[in-house]
């Protein structure tokens, strides 16, 4: 092959790899986690605003997704926090799930709906506790360890299942 | 059955105290918790009305700190960018600021509650010197006494008139001090917190205040003559250092005493003073012109300090022209020696403190006057002729001689 046509070759190769290294710039071990949770009221047209944490949203959404199209219960405060790993986890009185939310350009898109109760939580809330979400039932005094996965078993509860 | 209830009372508070070690609690609701106690400490704070108050506050913030000492660090993310020291301090802060003005409040209380009874004290000795002025003002528009009785009655009544405007001075500069004492920040403070103050009627320096103005406003216009341009003098002075005491506590004195009517008050005090200041110097002024008018002097009218030192100094000055004019006579010293007792004798000696402190003419006017007042009675002084008509008595009789020694 003649010098002459490697020249192109070459060149392609260079932008090719510069491109790359620019989409690869990452910055790693990012911490989204919230240290407490946000109770947020909606407005009258259902919109909540975390100033705290920068975001607003929507809840009617949720509302539908948990009670039906046709269903008119309101929602009165809805609760929400972030994870380590940048997940949203929001429920709400009287919700039989927790809904595990991935911020993307504009939207909230939904990564998975943990089932937590057949009846509907009547007083939830989250805690962080060293970097996992729980969801404390305060009715039942019952916690719940969560992931983006669904829920954590307890270290108990593996020990328990091996044995 | 004693044991036994013992056991259960035992085993019940275990089993709550259990109950409470596992139940579980929302970081949220402890942040709530913590914010809405935090509200209302700060409240109490605020509306603390006693230096016990803030004390027993203090122990309750120490309480609270304490019991929330364990949730420290997730109040300090909750309560960002404020952290739970912070927050703290904060309120041991207002709890030590609070305590400071209530101490002074309280000290002001103090002060206030001697002043009432101060007041009060003034009050019955007002009425006690008012009564007896009074009766015996009657007595004398009702005497068909002989005149030297009559003129004994009169005496009585000035003498009492001016006991009472002496009693009138000092209280109202014993007002004045303490309520100067009182001044400041703290009265400031002191009226916001008491702004409603509901004061008992015999307790209110402004219905004193009110009364004795009105006392004396009666007894100028009830005047029957028995009083002399003293008097008038010194019940001017009275009217003037009252007003001026006025100025200078009034607007405190209503805002602590009369709340809400504080303008009301401050309008009617005020109107009452004018009226009392109209006639206690349309009275001084009448009862001058009296009396020069009896001594005959006409210095012209005059109704004000201003117009009273023109007059004295056209009346000198046309007084000494004259008297450089004309051939000077005895007529003409007796003029100025009417004068010069009447301004030496009354207006430097006998009225001179009236004069000086109802500033009915000032130190630099009556200086004036002085110099102008030494160069009429040089004016005015008789010259005598006998040197003259010695001195030429002896010339002709030296001349005389010269010619009867020259023919010889």
């Amino acid at each position: 092959m003649r010098p002459q046509k490697l020249i192109p070759i070459i060149l392609l190769t260079s932008i090719v790899m510069a491109g790359t290294a620019c989409k690869t710039f990452v910055v790693k071990n990012v911490n989204y986690a919230h240290q407490i949770e946000s109770v947020l009221t909606p407005d009258e047209d259902g919109t909540v605003n975390d100033v705290r944490h920068g975001i607003s949203f929507n809840v009617q959404p949720f509302q539908k997704k948990e009670f039906g199209e046709n269903n008119s219960t309101h929602i009165k405060e809805v609760r929400l926090i972030r994870n380590e790993e940048g997940f949203y986890f929001i429920t709400a009185n009287q919700f039989k799930n927790v809904y595990v939310m991935q911020p993307e350009s504009g939207s909230l898109k939904l990564v998975k709906k943990i089932k937590v109760s057949e009846t509907g939580i009547s007083e939830p809330a989250f805690n962080m506790r060293d970097g996992i979400v729980q969801l404390v039932k305060i009715e039942t005094n019952e916690i719940l360890s969560l992931n983006e996965n669904g829920i954590q078993k307890n270290d108990n509860d593996i020990k328990e299942e091996q044995s | 059955m004693k044991r036994l209830l013992t056991t259960t009372f035992i085993a019940a508070i275990l089993i709550t105290g259990t109950a409470n070690v596992f139940a579980q609690s929302s970081d949220y609701q402890i942040k709530k918790n913590y914010e809405e106690r935090y509200t209302d400490l700060k409240s109490s704070i605020e509306e603390a009305m006693t230096v016990n108050e803030i004390d027993s506050l203090k122990g309750e913030i120490e309480d609270f700190e304490y019991y929330n000492e364990d949730h420290e660090k997730l109040l300090n993310n909750a309560l960002y960018p404020d952290s739970f020291e912070g927050s703290i301090a904060e309120l041991n802060q207002r709890a030590r600021a609070a305590e400071h003005k209530l101490l002074i409040i309280e000290n002001q209380d103090e002060k206030l509650a001697s002043l009432t009874s101060e007041l009060n004290s003034y009050k019955s000795e007002i009425a006690n010197l008012n009564s007896r002025t009074d009766s015996l003002r009657n007595a004398i528009v009702a005497s068909e006494q002989s005149e030297s009785d009559l003129s004994n009655l009169v005496e009585r009544y000035r003498k009492s008139m001016e006991e009472r405007d002496e009693f009138v001075l000092n209280m109202i500069d014993s007002l004045f001090i303490t309520y100067k004492d009182m001044q400041g920040q703290a009265l400031a403070e002191f009226s916001e917190e008491n702004g409603s103050r509901a004061l008992q009627q015999q307790d209110n320096p402004l219905e004193l205040i009110q009364s004795v103005i009105e006392e004396n406003i009666q007894i100028l216009k009830s005047d029957d003559g028995s009083l002399q341009t003293e008097d008038y003098l010194r019940m001017y002075v009275v009217q003037s250092r009252f007003s001026e005491v006025w100025n200078q506590i009034g607007d405190d004195l209503t805002r602590i005493y009369a709340g809400d009517k504080a303008n009301q008050w401050e309008n009617n005090i005020e109107g009452k003073l004018n009226d009392w200041r109209a006639s206690a110097s349309k009275n001084m002024w009448a009862s001058m012109d009296t009396y020069l008018e009896e001594n005959n002097v006409d210095l012209g009218a005059f109704d004000n300090n201003e117009s009273f030192y023109t007059a004295i100094d056209t009346f000198i000055s046309n007084a000494t022209d004259a008297s450089r004019e004309k051939v000077v006579t005895e007529e003409n010293y007796k003029d100025f020696q009417t004068f010069y007792d009447f301004w030496n004798g009354k207006i430097k000696s006998d009225w001179g403190r009236f004069v000086q402190e109802g500033e009915v003419l000032t130190m630099t006017q009556i200086s004036n006057i002085d110099n102008e007042m030494m160069t009429w009675r040089d004016e005015a002084k008789p010259k005598s002729f006998l040197i003259p008509i010695l001195f030429g008595i002896s010339l002709l009789t030296i001349v005389g001689l010269i010619i009867v020694v020259a023919r010889r």
